[in-house]
């Protein structure tokens, strides 16, 4: 048996030698790393506007503003017990739309300005308008 | 089983130990890294070119305006383009790079509006196209061609969709 082996032996080692090379080149592929670099400021703004448009739009209709909504006791119930400060601030693009809509709550300190384009449901149609937030970093 | 099979079979397991140990003990260095460079989160473009196409002027919706600019004829082409610029002037993007466009299904790519690195000339009478402007390298791919932006499909008059780009960058 061991002349067998033996006269196999240079088979063998090249066999090994293959298979050791190719084992660490398919690991290489097998250890990938990916590195994300993800800015949590615009996830939070992300969050926040969405949770202020979702609130202040019609029922299931998300960015078609509720005018009726408008109001301090709205907003803070949306937000539950977090504490927060906002400045919320409706501009309907029609010269006729009046006087724009305005909300503020809590510590408006060092605020964050962001705004959106939203929709107002009109007797023409659903006019654009745009949704001024300014919320406070800090508290939420 | 013959002799030489019990042979292989012993090698075979040899060979499989060897294996295992070299796999674990050997140091491979340092895995491969890939940066996928910065996740982008902001979904301001989203939520506009949204309600851009759902917004209603005077002359209708602008959806329905883009749907009937599928020929590019002036007369549905340039109004749009105004309305379009109006709206999104509106929405005070001026201290950032936009760029709104709509590739029809018959190939052709309508730049509706831009601002800052992407800004269309509008006087233009005639559609854009690789010939007729030279502009720079990333501003030719931005406005003639789709891009990465956030899109909308509306349907055709005629076969197909359409798509709605709106790519926002900040300056």
């Amino acid at each position: 048996m061991s002349g067998i082996i033996a006269s196999k032996t240079p088979y063998y080692l090249v066999y090994v030698l293959l298979f050791t090379v190719g084992l660490i080149y398919v690991s290489k592929f097998t250890q990938v790393e990916a590195q994300y670099v993800v800015k949590l400021d615009d996830l939070k703004e992300s969050v926040i506007v969405n949770r202020v448009v979702k609130c202040l739009s019609e029922e299931d209709k998300f960015g078609i503003m509720d005018e009726a909504k408008f109001d301090v006791a709205t907003l803070s119930g949306c937000f539950g017990d977090v504490e927060r400060g906002f400045r919320v601030k409706l501009v309907r693009k029609e010269a006729s739309g009046g006087t724009p809509l305005f909300v503020e709550v809590g510590n408006t300190d060092q605020l964050t300005k962001v705004k959106r384009y939203v929709l107002v449901e009109t007797n023409g149609g659903l006019r654009p308008a745009r949704l001024e937030m300014e919320y406070n970093k800090n508290e939420i | 089983m013959r002799f030489e099979d019990w042979e292989d079979l012993i090698v075979g397991f040899i060979l499989l130990v060897i294996l295992i140990v070299v796999g674990n003990v050997l140091d491979y260095g340092d895995p491969a890294l890939y940066t996928t460079g910065e996740i982008n989160l902001k979904d301001e473009a989203g939520l506009l070119l949204l309600n851009y196409v759902k917004s209603e002027t005077d002359s209708g919706k602008m959806a329905n305006r883009i749907i009937l600019n599928e020929e590019g004829d002036h007369t549905t082409r340039i109004p749009l383009q105004k309305s379009s610029k109006e709206l999104l002037g509106f929405m005070e993007l001026r201290e950032k790079n936009f760029i709104l466009k709509a590739k029809y299904p018959n190939g052709r790519l309508e730049p509706i509006a831009g601002s800052g690195l992407y800004k269309l000339p509008i006087e233009r009478e005639v559609s854009l196209t690789l010939a007729q402007v030279e502009y720079d390298n990333k501003r030719t791919e931005m406005v003639l061609k789709l891009g990465d932006g956030e899109k909308i499909k509306l349907p055709s008059l005629n076969r197909g969709l359409i798509i709605v780009e709106f790519k926002l960058e900040d300056e």
